[in-house]
């Protein structure tokens, strides 16, 4: 073969997924010199704007780069022909999430505009008219449940149960096959040993450390973990600084909304028909506020009230952090980054699910029927957010944390700051 | 013409400085005029002083002040008095300490302005009857323009084009470039010329001639006669100028097989052109979907076009963004060696470099070659920094633009009947052989002009004249190349550049038609005369003139065309029997200013003559003056117009008279030539030999005399060039004929 090969389809493909400018790029690596993140042997985004440009897929596809980029957006900031490195790169990651989960014309369609008609009105709404006439036929009838308002009346949370096993473990075993191509991808087939090509034709070969399966595996994650956690990376962002705030509040505000969801199964005592050892008694969750006309405090009450406040605090994360990210994404002119239909998609669900589900809330604390109304739209945006995570932004948390895995294994991993403290 | 002189001394800017009596007294004693002193002459006092006196019969003025090349409007008192300026302020006060030197310094430039009056003449013009029209050749874009800009000026143009319609190379392309803001779109090139076409038909002052060529072109600026050959029929007119607008011509892409031409599928862009323009992208009925453009197919390469044709990089986009608009589906690979979109073009580029199908990079060709139904190009050395190989259906050579004057026998200097061109300047673009070939075959003006048929070329074959320095001229006054004959050019360039030579052809007719020249010495009447009698028929004059403005007879005795003219005195420097001579500028005349010259025997005070050309060294000096640097006060500087037009006598005058040293002043010669006149210096120089040999005999130290090239630029070097060139003739001691 004379030379790499050309893909000009996946040129477009990336043009199409929000890299319109990519072609401005007259190659000055202005963009890898302002980034903070790139490191400084085989720094990004210069290179993968011109491997975007020709269509270079097999060398993005297997290009760990794109994840150590954070879309802090100083090379949009900073490009002097504006062509916004930072939508490329993440055009880059829409690309690589859809040829790794499974079935791949799923995350083609879903990322794009024309996926819409499709994905955000015909599937969900057979899903869920189905889920309704399975559970409670008579709603078509126009009957809604009277006496005390609580979602179970509408559909018995047996069946909500039903349907969220079925569809998570579906996005759950999606997004581990993808995970798992995605390391076989980067590690070129496992991983266990890699070679570093030395510099300047030095003679010397270096061999690498012992890739998954080793110790070294469980310190990379160790590391890796932490700096999610701590969300260090968002912060040595410039020109996107409200990223920071918005990703820490989505982000545990989920992890909120998971304890919460976990605090209501112990609450309920069972899954199905199973029986839990543990059971707190109390389904739905007792309003926090409850506890100041108690006469006497029952532990399990407190425990379970405890479960509703975090509930309470994480849907409010969520809506802030979405708001904050929504406004970002509006009104930050420094980034130059409206963002793509790809962004947008992942962004306004997350953003109807907190905003929806506190309608739930607050309507059912006012005893209004419209909880059943809006407790059916909720459901309808979290099917979205839970069936389409493998193929939507919404991967991203599982590729990222492969590639950063990969990245510190391979001592290409940005190691500034390496604590916490000493990003403030 | 009886002369009555007046000679008056200004003592402003510092001439006070001087004694002014002892000036007064040279001028009394030695030529019996009594001197008229003001304070400032260049006032509306002193003016008037001068004017009585020329209403008294004073008919020839000295002034004695500053340059000639300032306040030359306040000094001037109409066609019917000579007025010669002696630049007392520059020459002597500004530039030298005043002391006994100095003083005997401006005593010698009063006696040469005096005896300079003394020689001059007044000028009569060379008037005869002239035509104003203009020929235009050529019917393309740049000669349709010229054309127009013409007629609308109220010439009458006549327009000759060889094909059988007007609208030259654009009438066959698909599309042009954008000529305004947002310089995005190609424009159809169709409606584009059909509306200058019409245009150009509709108007009233231009007579078109398609299908027609030029036989031949005779006489002089004011009074071209053309001959030519429509179909067969011959017709004669008169015209006052020409525009050469006859644009370019391909590289012949059969030299380029080791870029693959003569695969299936690989075509230059003119004929990718073609396909664009029948709105089907099809190679031998199979459709075309992948291309790849080679840019620099051939150029920039000393085996093919050693230059960059300026356009081809804009024309491949565009071709690109045609491409592209034909099949939505279509890939566009452009390899470049450097993608050069000159000034707002940048915006173009960025334009077609946002469509998704259009791929760019610099690249440099490692091998185009057949692989099954598609052509498999590899390229190396690419922005990806790793070696790129694609498949397409067709690839296209973008090869350069040729003058159309490329291949063609232009003139004998270029292509002598024996030995190599006689200047450093002249470059051949074609051998030869292949020019003596062509010789009667193809021609474009065919010119009965001693010389030869058509416009010297500078390069390449460009009829050029160096374009920065002396912008739309050629070599032969009144004729004016534009557009892609004279450089390769965008379309929008082409108009610029017929906009440019109509407005010449048009100073020519208008001058010519009061005897005047053109640049440099624009509006200069006088012009050379020849006392035939004495000639010998050496033909020095005729082959020496730039300009080709001398014919000869059978004998080879001159026939001079003075409306061809530029007054540069190339002719009389070069004429060993001194029969030519200007009313204003004689060989007599600087002979005898160096004649008045006091030339002391004193060995303290050696005595240095300089020539220094009018056109850059003269103002050189007066800048350096101007701008308080010294230099030594034994030289005595005359300008003169051009160093061509320094005869030999002049040195053998002044070895003889005694002084001691000749620095001659020119500007630069060879391929980047600066002379004015284009090879006046480099003349100088080569006759150096002559002197050289001249000096021998009189057993002169040839080192005495030495040319030094000067820009206007190197105004901080004169000190530097003129006391060195003393201290190298103190070094060797005075001239032995000094007190002869």
């Amino acid at each position: 073969m004379g030379g790499v090969n050309v893909d000009p389809n996946f040129a477009r493909e990336i043009i199409a997924l929000g890299g319109k400018d990519l072609r401005k790029c007259m190659q000055c690596a202005n963009c890898s010199v302002v980034c903070p993140l790139s490191p400084e042997d085989d720094p990004f985004p210069r290179k993968e704007m011109i491997w975007a440009g020709w269509g270079l897929k097999e060398r993005l596809l297997k290009d760990p780069n794109v994840w150590l980029c954070y879309n802090c957006a100083d090379c949009s900031a900073y490009c002097p022909r504006d062509a916004k490195p930072g939508q490329v790169m993440n055009a880059i990651r829409a690309r690589v999430i859809s040829e790794f989960a499974w079935p791949k014309f799923v995350g083609k369609v879903l990322n794009r505009s024309w996926g819409f008609p499709i994905f955000v009105i015909i599937v969900p709404a057979i899903v869920l008219l189905s889920l309704i006439y399975w559970a409670n036929p008579g709603i078509f009838a126009g009957q809604l449940p009277s006496g005390t308002i609580e979602t179970s009346k509408l559909i018995s949370t047996t069946n909500v149960e039903i349907a969220g096993f079925i569809l998570g473990g579906f996005a759950l075993l999606i997004g581990l096959i993808g995970m798992w191509r995605y390391w076989l991808a980067i590690t070129d087939g496992g991983g266990m040993e890699f070679t570093v090509k030395p510099l300047e034709n030095a003679e010397l070969e270096i061999k690498g450390k012992p890739g998954f399966m080793g110790l070294y595996f469980f310190e990379a994650f160790f590391f890796v973990l932490r700096d999610i956690l701590y969300h260090n990376w968002f912060k040595i962002c410039e020109a996107n600084k409200p990223r920071f705030p918005a990703h820490l509040l989505i982000f545990y505000g989920f992890i909120g909304a998971a304890i919460a969801t976990l605090g209501a199964i112990l609450g309920l005592g069972h899954i199905l028909e199973f029986r839990l050892p543990i059971s707190l008694g109390y389904y739905p969750l007792p309003w926090p506020w409850e506890l100041l006309y108690a006469k006497e405090i029952d532990p399990m009450f407190l425990i379970a009230s405890g479960f509703k406040l975090i509930g309470i605090l994480a849907g409010l994360a969520i809506i802030l952090g979405s708001g904050v990210a929504i406004w970002n994404r509006l009104f930050n002119k420094k980034t130059k980054e409206f963002g793509s239909y790809y962004d947008w998609f992942f962004l306004l669900v997350v953003f109807f699910v907190g905003v929806t589900g506190y309608g739930v809330i607050i309507a059912r604390a006012l005893e209004s029927t419209a909880t059943y109304w809006i407790y059916l739209v909720h459901l309808y945006f979290v099917f979205m957010l839970l069936v389409y995570a493998p193929y939507s932004k919404f991967a991203h948390m599982l590729y990222r944390t492969v590639a950063m895995i990969y990245a510190w294994t391979r001592d290409r991993y940005p190691k500034t700051p390496k604590y916490f403290w000493e990003a403030w | 013409m009886e002369k009555n002189l007046g000679v008056y001394i200004c003592t402003g800017c510092g001439i006070d400085k001087l004694d002014i009596e002892k000036i007064k007294g040279v001028v009394e004693n030695e030529f019996k005029i009594t001197p008229k002193v003001h304070q400032a002459l260049c006032s509306r006092d002193g003016v008037e002083l001068i004017k009585k006196d020329i209403e008294g019969g004073v008919n020839a003025v000295v002034i004695c002040a500053c340059s000639p090349r300032v306040k030359q409007d306040v000094f001037n008192f109409g066609k019917d008095v000579i007025t010669v300026r002696v630049n007392l302020r520059e020459d002597v006060v500004w530039s030298h300490d005043i002391d006994e030197h100095a003083q005997e310094l401006a005593e010698d430039y009063v006696r040469m302005g005096i005896v300079q009056a003394q020689k001059t003449e007044l000028p009569e013009p060379y008037i005869e009857e002239t035509s104003k029209d203009i020929l235009v050749v050529g019917g393309g874009v740049t000669g349709l323009t010229a054309a127009l800009e013409c007629a609308k000026a109220g010439y009458k143009v006549y327009l000759v084009e060889k094909e059988n319609e007007l609208g030259g190379w654009v009438k066959k392309f698909k599309s042009i470039l954008p000529g305004k803001f947002p310089y995005r779109e190609p424009v159809d090139a169709e409606s584009y010329i059909n509306e200058k076409v019409k245009e150009v038909t509709n108007n009233e002052n231009i007579t078109v001639y398609t299908s027609t060529r030029i036989k031949s072109i005779s006489g002089q600026p004011g009074m071209f006669n053309v001959v030519v050959d429509r179909e067969g029929n011959e017709e004669t007119f008169k015209v006052g100028a020409i525009i050469v607008a006859t644009g370019w011509k391909p590289y012949d892409a059969t030299k380029l097989s080791h870029l693959g031409y003569g695969l299936d599928g690989v075509v230059t862009n003119i004929e990718l052109e073609r396909m664009l323009k029948d709105g089907k992208l099809e190679f031998n009925g199979r459709k075309v979907k992948d291309v790849a453009f080679i840019l620099c197919a051939g150029q920039r390469d000393e085996n093919h076009i050693p230059y960059c044709s300026t356009v081809c990089c804009l024309t491949s986009l565009r071709q690109a963004l045609n491409i592209r608009e034909l099949n939505k589906d279509s890939n566009v690979y452009v390899f470049y060696k450097d993608l050069r979109t000159v000034g707002i073009y940048e915006d173009f580029y960025k334009y077609a470099q946002q469509d998704e199908g259009i791929y760019l990079t610099k690249a440099e060709i490692k091998s185009i070659k057949q692989n099954g139904d598609k052509i498999r190009v590899e390229v190396t050395n690419t922005l990806l920094g790793e070696d790129i190989a694609v498949d397409v259906d067709m690839v296209v050579l973008v090869t350069g633009m040729l003058s159309s004057m490329y291949g063609l026998y232009t003139v004998k200097e270029e292509y002598p009947d024996e030995g190599e061109p006689p200047y450093s300047h002249i470059k051949p673009a074609v051998p030869k052989e292949i020019a003596f070939e062509n010789r009667d075959k193809e021609w474009i003006l065919n010119l009965q002009y001693r010389q030869g048929p058509e416009l010297p070329t500078l390069k390449y074959a460009f009829p050029d004249s160096h374009y920065i320095c002396f912008p739309y001229e050629s070599r032969r006054t009144g004729i004016y190349p534009a557009g892609c004959v004279r450089a390769p050019m965008t379309v929008r360039d082409c108009e610029l550049d017929a906009r440019g030579a109509a407005l010449k052809a048009i100073q020519t007719v208008e001058l010519v038609a009061k005897g005047a020249t053109i640049f440099p010495r624009t509006g200069d009447i006088d012009y050379p005369q020849f006392f035939l009698q004495r000639c010998t028929q050496c033909k020095r004059c005729t082959e020496e003139c730039p300009f080709g403005a001398l014919d000869e007879d059978e004998k080879g005795t001159p026939q001079p065309n003075p409306l061809r003219c530029r007054r540069c005195g190339i002719c009389f420097g070069a004429c060993p029997e001194k029969i030519i001579s200007f009313k204003q500028y004689s060989v007599d005349m600087i002979s005898s200013m160096i004649k008045a010259m006091s030339v002391p025997s004193d060995e303290g005070k050696l005595r240095i003559l300089v020539f220094a050309c009018e056109n850059d060294a003269y103002p050189a000096i007066d800048m350096a003056a101007k701008n308080g640097l010294k230099f030594s006060p034994l030289v005595r500087i005359i300008p003169v117009r051009c160093l061509g037009s320094v005869n030999v006598v002049f040195i053998a005058d002044a070895m003889s008279k005694g002084v001691d040293g000749v620095l001659m002043l020119g500007c630069k010669f060879g391929e980047d030539y600066q002379c004015h006149f284009i090879r006046g210096s480099e003349l100088a120089n080569r006759r150096m030999e002559n002197v050289k040999e001249t000096l021998n005999r009189l057993f002169i130290e040839p080192e005495r005399v030495k040319i030094e090239q000067v820009e206007i630029s190197d105004w901080e070097r004169i000190p530097e060039i003129i006391n060195g060139f003393v201290e190298e003739i103190k070094k060797i001691g005075p001239n032995p004929y000094k007190g002869f």
